[in-house]
């Protein structure tokens, strides 16, 4: 395998592995599929070229996120905005397994719409953290802020989010 | 564990693509790396091409525009006022320019700057008193139909990025303020009250709609405008809504007041930031004094000023008595990560010392007895 085969296997594998993190990502901030789905293209199709320019990425994740973030700022005007809530009924894939899901589901639907009170900076960073396990580092090198600063706000957004699940 | 946030992480993880989804765009992303050249989306196709077919129909009319009448009467028609002969090619370009701004966020400020042009058009016309019935009936219609689209650029960003909506509303009531000596010179210079009147009230209800609009109260718009328009009047309807807004405003600093009592009782005995709260607080109450006077006197600017600026150093208070609350709470747990961390030194230095009894631990590595915790990691790793 050569070089060029090489980057584009590692380039797929990379899109395998992230483009239902990327598409949460990117959802949850678009709230509109359609257009969710055209940024996420748009992110792999954008980093692509930025491999085939010859650049190199060493972190792929972050820089997935950072292109995804960036996209949907220039987007911000094509389509109108519908809530999670509705997001949630139309597009869930709940994959093989279904065992006692409509329990869980009530209550993380209500977790759901509870924390989509959260200042959206907090809601960021709570998804980041814990739903898809990313270290501090990477989420401050995507958003641009110091390690300290995500950790006090992840740490405020735990705060008001606790409160908001109590309500 | 079946627990809200659990639960939330899981229904959260559970959002995603389709599998039909992710394998058109795995399918167009193979082809873009096999043959390098644009991707088509499967799902924008009708945005993405009436996008470019209203960019391609504005440049057309641009074109048309500085062709047909000539890149001289364009640039000419730039200090045109109205009911001048080129004010109209002057409002033309303005609206390709503004047809041509990409963002929401841009065509807001760019629609909130053509106010702010159209009030200063206003103030020239007054001052060559030129400011007759047709001209302030041109200039009212262009102004609303500025502040109608700058508005709604807002609410579309609001719904978003209500940040940046927010600063941009900000930036367009700033903008709009700066202008209202506008008011003053055209009551100055206009005869008729009634005139005056209804082109200023006209003026002041496009700056209010703008601050209702962008999620402000009618108590955030700046009193300097309404004192301006309002404070002419002899014994009218108007002096009443004066005074019932500065009554509002007047409660809500009593409510910063209240707050600030209980805060200072309950202000934490932090060697960090106590003396910075309390001389904030003091300064808060000075401000408020102030206004107060201020108001006695009848200098309305001056007293919403000083209420304006009490409100935000509270603000700043409240950010620092919570940023004290999330620094206690990481001390602690930094605290208690070391105090971990120097356990297992301890309890390895004792082992250490149970396996070699005769070794004098505290003469062979600098710094470190077995029965403190002062810990020197370089000289153990050497």
């Amino acid at each position: 395998m050569n070089q060029e085969q090489k980057i584009q296997q590692d380039f797929l594998t990379a899109y395998d592995e992230y483009n239902d993190a990327i598409f949460r990502f990117v959802i949850t901030k678009t709230r509109n599929r359609d257009l969710a789905l055209d940024i996420v293209q748009d992110t792999f199709t954008k980093t692509w070229e930025y491999l085939q320019s010859g650049k190199t990425i060493d972190n792929i994740r972050a820089f997935l996120y950072k292109v995804a973030r960036n996209l949907i700022i220039d987007n911000s005007r094509k389509k109108t905005a519908t809530s999670l809530e509705n997001i949630l009924e139309q597009g869930i894939d709940f994959g093989e397994d279904k065992t006692d899901r409509w329990v869980d589901t009530l209550d993380g639907k209500q977790a759901v719409l509870a924390l989509e009170k959260l200042d959206e900076k907090y809601r960021d960073v709570l998804i980041m953290r814990f739903v898809e396990s990313m270290e501090i580092s990477d989420i401050a090198d995507i958003l641009d802020e110091s390690e300290n600063n995500i950790s006090v706000r992840i740490h405020r957004a735990l705060k008001q989010a606790r409160e908001l699940l109590e309500q | 564990m079946n627990t809200p946030e659990n639960n939330f992480i899981k229904i959260m993880q559970s959002i995603r693509m389709t599998v039909d989804e992710k394998t058109t765009i795995r399918d167009r992303l193979e082809q873009l790396a096999l043959n390098p050249g644009q991707v088509s989306s499967p799902y924008s196709i009708p945005s993405r091409f009436s996008g470019l077919l209203r960019t391609v129909g504005y440049s057309f009319a641009a074109i048309v525009l500085v062709v047909g009448t000539g890149f001289g009467i364009v640039t000419a028609s730039a200090d045109s006022l109205p009911g001048d002969s080129l004010y109209a090619i002057k409002l033309g370009v303005e609206n390709v320019q503004s047809a041509f701004k990409r963002t929401s966020a841009e065509k807001g400020e760019f629609e909130a700057t053509r106010v702010t042009k159209r009030l200063g058009e206003a103030s020239q016309l007054a001052i060559q008193n030129k400011l007759d019935d047709g001209r302030q009936e041109i200039l009212s219609v262009q102004i609303a139909k500025h502040t109608e689209s700058a508005t709604r650029e807002v609410s579309k960003l609001a719904v978003l990025e209500p940040e940046r909506a927010q600063k941009l509303s900000s930036k367009i009531q700033s903008s709009v303020t700066s202008k209202n000596e506008v008011l003053k010179i055209v009551q100055d210079r206009t005869n008729s009250i009634d005139e005056t009147s209804s082109f200023a009230t006209a003026i002041n209800a496009s700056i209010v709609e703008l601050a209702i609009l962008s999620g402000d109260t009618i108590d955030d718009v700046p009193g300097k405008i309404l004192v301006s328009v309002i404070s002419e009047a002899s014994e009218t309807n108007e002096n009443i809504i004066t005074m019932e807004i500065i009554d509002n405003i007047r409660s809500e600093i009593e409510e910063l007041q209240a707050k600030i009592k209980n805060t200072s009782y309950s202000l934490p005995a932090s060697r960090f930031f106590f003396v910075e709260i309390d001389s904030r607080a003091t300064l808060i109450q000075e401000n408020i004094a102030e206004a107060d006077l201020a108001l006695l006197g009848k200098d309305l600017e001056t007293a919403y000023k000083l209420y304006k600026d009490a409100e935000q150093s509270l603000a700043e208070v409240f950010d620092l008595l919570s940023l004290e609350d999330d620094a206690k709470d990481l001390i602690k747990q930094e605290l208690s990560d070391t105090e971990q961390t120097l356990k297992e030194v301890s309890d390895e230095l004792d082992s250490f010392d149970d396996e070699f009894p005769l070794l004098d631990t505290t003469t062979t590595v600098s710094g470190i007895s077995t029965t403190t915790v002062s810990l020197d990691i370089t000289d153990i790793s050497a």
